[in-house]
């Protein structure tokens, strides 16, 4: 008895020891404070929030790799992600601070990854929250305090969880009795309160915008997109299908911060049924829409919505571009967004006043253009309950095939544009296809929320777009065979990385747009490359894995008939 | 004495009710994970995918189509539509409704965005959507 208590007891010791060397470790990591997070960029070596700083530009300032060295990137390490089941996507933007990292995978599982030996990924912890199936997606963390905060869907959730163990702190159901919500955007920490926006709107939910306690997990305001009856916008809703209870208007993407203003710019998605305008005649506020809010109370400042009575999915969900720039010789502050509809709208960014909505897309075929004044497509018209902007497009049920331009898929979509402050430009991944719906009036009726069907009708291509936020002119674009659903990276190095669904990582001179670097894994990509330094070397990481519609948009690519599919953390150096 | 009945009457009992039970286990991870059907057909089959899922997926619970033609359907696919083939060779020569690519021209199904699938698995596709959606 005696021997096996001691045996206990050195085991217990021994158990400390660990522990204790585990938390020193650990112990280093200083607390993200809100401080720290609204001075992001003073951390070139971390990746500290989605967008990596609250103006979303998806800069940084590393430039160890350069345009010089780029050509002698190799892979680094890998590390195995998933794998619950086939057919998963990754889209998570992996945070990384002082040499620890935090992805996200399709099941909302929570990875915190040691990555200070530049040789290896070792997984720390997981935190599985137990989803009962997956969303379409999951972007990514963030960190608050000593708080790694997710979102998981199925049911709707925020939870926090302690950045040195792995344990949930604090776990709040946010579903409010809608089983179809979906929780798909990284939340994004201001102050005291963690911002979430809410998705899956096209399977007919009403989304919203919430901020919870940061300590307690509280919920402090929650808003609607859709405006109840009575409520200011209500009245563009003039259905008599109650269509505001599942009109969607989805936040799946993380918006973005100005701090100088204390306002919180997030895009909203597509009213619902997407492709149905007759279920719900209006302009079917506050969809399709970049809408400001004061992130301390949840009150709308302003408002601008895209496309009124949208019947496209051109949903405006992705982000918004926070820009400080010269326009006639003023210092100006803007917010700019390549919006999924064609358009490089670029605003004021006290208000919401249009600056400008140039073409960066070829053969937009929905409108004849958008008043420079306005924002608002030159065929809007405001006595109409079902829009026609300029009468080729919209389907009907007299002539219910259309061909779409940009497809439904944008241009820009939620694989982000990135702005680089070194060159002033927007560097903006687009679809170059088109692609064809079917209206389906019943469908809605019956509970099926897409109103149409849709079909790929020409190989899906990619245009990189670089355009002039300020001029709204397009510089440069390079055509690549192959969808990308990835995202643009650019940095101080003077590149710009981004990758395709064929696999390819690439990595381009932000001047000349010359391909300078390339590697293919043969894994498609469908997340947002992302950069950081630990032990004074640079590192390029991204992950793989790709979704059923990713994968269906190789519907005309004969060549990747055969590929696969693994999802997997990659990670480059020099 | 009760027991050694029991155990009898279970020795003797029809295996067929295990059989079938393997076949719609594995008919059920091929469409819900490797063939990925639910993605367009609903993970309930009532016809509810991805609102994003290419074409318009019927509601399998309301389908009319007896084994065989659940079968040719998930081989051949759908002309003219988005419903894929999952025979990866349905199209090399006429066996699917007598046509070939050349006849079809674009109205050729496509390739399924997860994999293709043998007659083994066709079979057990078809067979759980009998016994799991059709009428249900």
């Amino acid at each position: 008895m005696m021997k096996s208590r001691a045996l206990c007891a050195m085991f217990a010791g021994a158990s400390a020891l660990v522990l204790g060397a585990a938390m020193a470790s650990s112990a280093l990591a200083a607390d993200v404070t809100p401080d720290r997070l609204a001075n992001a960029d003073k951390e070139p070596h971390n990746w500290l929030m989605n967008h990596r700083t609250y103006d979303a530009q998806r800069y940084s300032p590393l430039e160890k790799i350069n345009k010089v060295n780029v050509k002698n990137l190799k892979l680094a390490y890998a590390v195995a992600i998933g794998g619950t089941s086939a057919n998963e996507n990754l889209q998570s933007t992996p945070l990384v601070e002082d040499g620890f990292m935090y992805i996200v995978d399709q099941w909302g599982v929570l990875y915190k990854i040691d990555v200070r030996s530049g040789d290896m990924g070792r997984i720390v912890w997981r935190m599985d929250p137990g989803q009962e199936k997956v969303p379409l997606s999951n972007r990514g963390a963030a960190l608050w305090g000593n708080l790694v905060i997710t979102v998981a869907s199925y049911p709707a959730r925020i939870i926090a969880t302690d950045k040195d163990n792995g344990k949930i702190v604090w776990e709040t159901n946010v579903a409010d009795g809608q089983a179809d919500l979906q929780m798909t955007a990284a939340v994004l920490p201001v102050k005291d309160k963690i911002i979430v926006g809410a998705a899956g709107g096209d399977r007919g939910v009403r989304d919203f915008i919430a901020a919870l306690d940061a300590k307690t997990g509280k919920v402090a305001w929650r808003k609607y997109v859709i405006p109840a009856p009575g409520e200011p916008g209500s009245e563009t809703w003039k259905d008599k299908n109650n269509a505001w209870q599942t009109g969607g208007g989805a936040m799946w993407i993380t918006g973005s911060y100005d701090v100088a203003t204390n306002q919180v710019i997030w895009g909203t998605g597509n009213p619902v049924p997407m492709f149905d305008p007759t279920y719900r005649p209006g302009d079917n506020l506050y969809t399709n829409s970049m809408i400001s809010w004061n992130p301390d109370t949840g009150q709308m400042n302003w408002y601008f919505q895209y496309i009124a009575g949208d019947m496209w999915d051109y949903d405006e969900a992705h982000t918004h571009i926070l820009v400080d720039g010269q326009m006639d010789g003023q210092a100006r502050k803007l917010i700019t967004h390549s919006a999924r509809n064609g358009f490089l709208y670029t605003f004021e960014r006290s208000n919401g006043q249009t600056i400008l909505a140039k073409p960066y897309v070829e053969n937009i075929n929905w409108t004849a253009g958008i008043d420079q004044k306005t924002g608002k497509p030159v065929d809007y018209d405001p006595n109409k309950d079902i829009q026609t902007y300029n009468g080729k497009m919209n389907q009907t049920p007299e002539s219910p095939t259309k061909k779409l331009c940009p497809s439904m898929s944008g241009g820009n979509n939620y694989w982000p544009a990135s702005f680089s402050p070194k060159t002033k430009l927007l560097y903006i991944p687009a679809n170059a296809s088109c692609n064809e719906v079917t209206l389906d009036t019943d469908a809605a009726k019956k509970g099926n929320w897409f109103g149409a069907a849709f079909k790929h009708i020409e190989r899906n291509e990619t245009d990189l777009v670089v355009a002039d936020p300020f001029t709204g002119e397009v510089k440069k674009k390079v055509r690549v065979p192959y969808p990308n659903n990835s995202g643009a990276l650019t940095t101080a190095g003077g590149l710009v990385f981004t990758g395709f669904t064929d696999g390819s990582l690439m990595a381009y001179d932000d001047a000349t747009m010359e391909e300078l670097w390339k590697i293919n894994v043969g894994t498609g990509f469908q997340a947002p490359p992302m950069t950081f330094e630990v032990n004074g070397k640079q590192y390029i990481a991204i992950l793989s894995g790709m979704s059923a519609i990713s994968k269906a948009r190789h519907a005309f690519t004969p060549e990747l008939r055969e590929q696969r599919n693994q999802t997997m953390l990659f990670v480059f150096g020099l | 004495m009760y027991y050694l009945l029991l155990l009898a009457a279970i020795a003797l009992a029809p295996t067929s009710g295990m059989v079938g039970a393997q076949d719609r286990s594995f008919g059920d991870r091929l469409y819900h994970e490797k063939a990925d059907c639910q993605f367009c057909h609903g993970i309930d089959g009532d016809g509810r995918g991805d609102p994003r899922s290419p074409g318009k997926a019927p509601d399998l619970r309301a389908t009319k189509l007896d084994r065989e033609q659940l079968i040719e359907v998930v081989r051949c696919g759908r002309p003219g539509s988005q419903m894929p083939h999952f025979d990866k060779y349905a199209y090399e020569g006429k066996e699917c409704y007598g046509l070939s690519a050349a006849e079809l021209g674009q109205q050729i199904p496509p390739d399924p965005h997860s994999t293709s699938l043998t007659m083994r698995e066709v079979e057990a596709v078809a067979d759980f959507i009998l016994a799991t959606y059709k009428g249900k």
